[in-house]
């Protein structure tokens, strides 16, 4: 089995004013998961690595990281596709809690702040609220998201400003302001035409290059941008 | 949707889109659709700058005599108006832009925008100024 050499970020905030790097070597197929050398480390090597992971499938969104670089998700990342000397760190932007684990409350407190809910107060039907296939179509990119923050953490506007509500936030509004069973859309557009909200994006792209879900994060902060412009959207 | 929740709230339509809700609006927003659309007139005023002068007139014929020619024509002088100030206004917003990103702390924030804005906005009065009020003669009787 060919060896791996991981270099990780280390951060015990017990212990170091500054960041350092630990180097270990692995054995790892090169089909296997960037995760996977990861939990060699952790399991067979130094039990004090600390990182994020959950469903291990892409799926929760729990392990992004920077790797090589990059922000992906280290369990949707082939061995074979980032080469066999990984260096392995945290998110940017973010306060480093210990090692590769960055405090994501200022990034879900952001998230909270544009309704991410149907907001419908009309009487309940009695069965589901029925949308045409079109009408869903309009937002069903913006339905991928996993709230993983690679988006966010890869944009230089929000490198510069935390207080920016930074893509994944915007993402999610446009999920539901372009729902046309919700009725918060001018709430959301209010909140996202703040000093802080969507006009901080440059459109530098970085985000559509970083999600590991391939939304077209981009583009929907266009569309958002130009439905406070217009005022308006047709499904 | 129940009449209480009109306000700020955008209402809703039927099939999609809602109306736009009271309180957008503003500088920001302005501010965007400028910049695209000075963008886009910078794109045809100074292609058509660069090609007159390198390529119709050309460098060489390129004297003190050609600038009066074009003078004369108030089309031109309006050219040159726009051309400057879209160009100026758009560095300037785009300036901004970097300000607001990068100087966190408000009072040097207040104190870089006051000196770029005054560079930039007595630039485009001094340019404007000269274009408006160029006077051939004084350019001839000096030669």
């Amino acid at each position: 089995m060919p060896t791996v050499k991981l270099r990780v970020q280390r951060f015990n905030p017990d212990v170091d004013r500054e960041p350092r790097y630990s180097e270990y070597s692995v054995e790892a197929e090169p089909t296997d998961r960037v995760l996977d050398a990861l939990n060699s480390i952790k399991w067979y090597k130094d039990g004090t690595v600390t990182y994020r992971r959950s469903c291990a499938h892409g799926v929760c969104g729990s392990d992004a990281m920077r790797i090589n670089g990059v922000n992906r998700l280290a369990c949707k990342v082939l061995i074979r596709d980032v080469g066999n000397e990984i260096t392995v760190e945290p998110l940017l932007g973010f306060r480093v809690v210990k090692d590769l684990v960055v405090d994501m409350e200022p990034f879900f407190a952001q998230y909270r702040s544009v309704l991410p809910f149907l907001v419908n107060e009309d009487p309940t039907p009695d069965r589901e609220r029925r949308q045409s296939i079109a009408n869903q179509e309009r937002y069903d990119d913006t339905t991928k998201c996993i709230l993983c923050g690679a988006c966010t953490g890869a944009c230089p506007s929000f490198w510069a400003d935390e207080n920016f509500v930074g893509p994944a936030a915007i993402v999610n509004a446009h999920r539901f302001i372009f729902d046309d069973r919700d009725h918060a859309a001018g709430e959301r557009l209010a909140r996202l035409n703040a000093r802080e909200g969507v006009w901080r994006c440059r459109t530098i792209f970085n985000c559509t290059e970083a999600c590991p879900r391939e939304i077209k994060i981009t583009q929907a902060i266009g569309e958002v941008k130009r439905a406070i412009l217009y005022g308006g959207v047709t499904s | 949707m129940s009449a209480q929740n009109t306000a700020p709230r955008g209402a809703a339509k039927r099939g999609g889109g809602y109306q736009r809700p009271t309180g957008v609006g503003g500088f920001e927003v302005f501010s965007w659709f400028f910049m695209r659309i000075s963008g886009l007139i910078l794109i045809l005023l100074a292609l058509y700058h660069l090609i007159w002068w390198n390529l119709i007139v050309g460098v060489e014929h390129l004297d003190s005599q050609v600038v009066i020619e074009r003078w004369t024509n108030p089309l031109w002088r309006f050219f040159n108006v726009a051309l400057i100030t879209f160009a100026l206004l758009h560095a300037l917003n785009g300036a901004r832009y970097s300000i607001e990103d990068y100087i966190r702390s408000p009072g040097a924030r207040v104190v870089v925008k006051a000196i770029v804005y005054t560079l930039v906005l007595v630039t485009l009065a001094a340019g404007i100024f000269a274009l408006l009020t160029f006077d051939p003669a004084v350019l001839m009787a000096g030669r």
